[in-house]
């Protein structure tokens, strides 16, 4: 009997954490995405929070005829991607994340070292660089290509935190909120 | 008497095992350093690197130089504002 108990128990302890994961990140009502603004209340009170839809406007003011009409694509795009993932879906992609405590949660995690956070580090850095560039029409790179960029790196960055699934998880379903902050980006 | 320890034994264990986070175990300097060439798009090989050498200036720029797998050598800096660029040797 005892030892159906502990068997029990050694099950449940395995299966929980994993269960809890998969649940959180597939259901978008997940416990990471609350400690992580928990475990840094004070970083959470002083950094603006950026949702999809306080950013759209912002990012479509200050733009030329055409970085505006190539912002309203992608906008529809995005729109069009909330409404094909369902109701699910458009709640997740409508929460609010804190970069900043994103931030910090790369920085403190252990799947990465830290040369490779640095030079994850200096991709975003270029990545600024290349919106920086696309705001003052330096180059001719179009907001289509800066996309296909971010997802490259985004991919890399989920990729490499294999070992720490809570993080990738949460920076997979930030993905929009972080584009839209990169949107935001002054020239 | 002997069930019972060996169900709290157990338990400890299974405890213990469900603190230590997965992200836990940090990953090695080589493999860090083999994951950053991989990363800035050179070729490793492999997933750590060897014949690590490391030398840091008066300025804070770091430059490492190191082996893969498939046997190129590459030179990584480090400068000191956290910029990082790799370039075969």
């Amino acid at each position: 009997m005892m030892r159906l108990i502990s068997i029990a128990c050694l099950g449940a302890f395995f299966l929980m954490p994993a269960m809890q994961t998969l649940a959180a990140c597939n259901s978008g009502t997940d416990s990471t995405w609350g400690t992580a603004d928990a475990a840094t209340p004070a970083m959470a009170d002083k950094t603006a929070v950026a949702t999809p839809d306080k950013a759209k406007p912002e990012t479509v003011k200050g733009g030329d005829a055409a970085m505006q009409a190539s912002v309203d694509a992608a906008q529809q795009k995005g729109e069009a991607e909330a409404d094909h993932e369902g109701a699910a879906g458009t709640a997740s992609t409508e929460r609010p994340f804190n970069m900043n405590a994103l931030i910090e949660r790369i920085k403190e995690s252990h799947a990465i070292g830290v040369f490779t956070k640095l030079a994850l580090r200096s991709d975003a850095l270029d990545l600024i660089d290349l919106f920086k560039a696309y705001r003052q029409n330096a180059n001719h790179i179009t907001l289509h290509e800066l996309r296909a960029r971010f997802d490259g790196l985004l991919l890399k960055a989920l990729a490499l935190l294999d070992d720490d699934p809570a993080l990738s998880c949460d920076i997979s379903m930030a993905r929009e909120g972080i584009w839209n902050s990169l949107l935001e980006v002054k020239a | 008497m002997n069930t019972l320890s060996l169900a709290i034994r157990g338990g400890a264990v299974a405890l213990a095992m469900t603190l230590v986070p997965a992200g836990a175990f940090a990953v090695t300097k080589a493999e860090d350093i083999a994951t950053t060439i991989m990363l800035r798009g050179q070729p490793c090989g492999g997933n750590a690197v060897t014949d690590i050498s490391e030398q840091k200036d008066a300025a804070g720029n770091t430059v490492i130089m190191a082996t893969c797998p498939n046997g190129k050598r590459y030179r990584i800096d480090v400068s000191s504002a956290g910029r990082v660029s790799v370039t075969p040797l």
